[in-house]
């Protein structure tokens, strides 16, 4: 498991994209550290769960981010209020229109329509469509948990069954160098990531928000004027 | 009123979809519904705060339209390309 101290360099890149190992090499010469000799919870060793699970924490909070934008942009375009800050929404920001309307009687109106700006614009709303993670990473210690053991142990019981055989690890990682064809180094690969972006469906509470923003474009005669011919 | 796709209202006399295209809203222009021949004409006395936070959302979102518009005309662009080398490629 641990027979390359090389990859503890390697390792220092998650932690603030610090400089690849000086000594070039492959780690052929060092001498292999038994896991004792191994420092406990490192910076640039991590649990795996903590090494897989940060690139997709950084996927949530990126939907998050876009999800706020598009609340800031309704803010800020559809309501009268000030759009910084989650303040006052104000009221809904209308635009005003003037229609021509021919009454029933042959005389002119003139209407004015009131439409809600945010039935006009294009909502921007963002989100990941799929995502492909790839990581290549090297186990470099495993650690009993035996307080997870006994938690194993007391829900096992319960169910009238044996206790496991193994106990339950937790396996530390660093994200391992790919492999050249030629069987050399190539780059260091932290973990590679792919991702494909949508505008999204219309989320329900949005759909809801504009339907009502729809039912407020309003109409109202401004003047009524008599045939005149101009119509 | 019933909601409509984004940049289009149903039209305030006979219902039908009818696109408000921000330029138009923007500089004043007459639009016309296509199903009853209605216009409408932004009023710029009375909608100064819309308006103006349309010309901001115009204005910031400008680059971003140039640029999806630049990549659509290249993606047709590409595939024209592709089309007319499939057509002029000689025959032996
Ligand atoms: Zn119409």
């Amino acid at each position: 498991m641990s027979d390359d101290s090389s990859e503890k360099a390697v390792a220092t890149d998650i932690g603030g994209g610090g400089q690849p190992p000086t000594d070039g090499g492959d780690g052929g010469g060092t001498t292999a550290p038994t896991p004792r000799e191994l420092p406990e919870p490192q910076s640039s060793v991590l649990s795996l769960a903590q090494l897989i699970g940060a690139p997709i924490h950084a996927l949530v909070d990126a939907e998050a981010q876009s999800a706020m934008a598009t609340a800031r942009f309704i803010r800020s375009v559809g309501f009268t209020g000030n759009g910084d800050g989650m303040g006052d929404l104000g009221e809904l920001q209308m635009a005003r229109f003037k229609r021509r309307h021919r009454g029933a009687d042959g005389s002119d109106e003139e209407v004015e329509v009131q439409i809600p700006l945010l039935s006009m614009l294009p909502i921007p709303a963002l989100q990941i469509k799929d995502a492909e993670l790839d990581y290549t990473v090297k186990i470099v210690q495993t650690e009993a948990l035996p307080q997870r053991q006994a938690e194993v142990d007391q829900l096992m019981a319960a169910k009238r069954q044996g206790p496991t055989g193994e106990p339950p690890a937790t396996l530390r990682a660093t994200f391992a160098r790919e492999q050249g064809s030629n069987g050399r180094r190539s780059v260091d690969m932290l973990v590679k990531m792919k991702l494909r972006i949508e505008q999204a469906d219309m989320p329900g509470g949005l759909a809801q928000l504009l339907a009502l923003a729809s039912e407020s474009s309003s109409q109202d005669v401004l003047a009524k004027r008599d045939e005149e011919g101009d119509g | 009123m019933t909601a409509t796709q984004p940049g289009r209202i149903p039209c305030p006399a006979c219902s039908q979809p009818l696109a408000l295209p921000i330029e138009a809203v923007l500089t004043g222009q007459a639009i016309a519904c296509a199903g009853c021949g209605l216009e409408l004409t932004a009023q710029r006395e009375t909608s100064h705060e819309a308006l103006n936070a349309l010309g901001r959302w115009y204005e910031e979102t400008a680059e971003a339209r140039t640029t999806a518009a630049s990549g659509q005309a290249s993606a047709a662009a590409g595939q024209t390309a592709k089309a007319s080398r499939r057509v002029t490629r000689p025959r032996r």
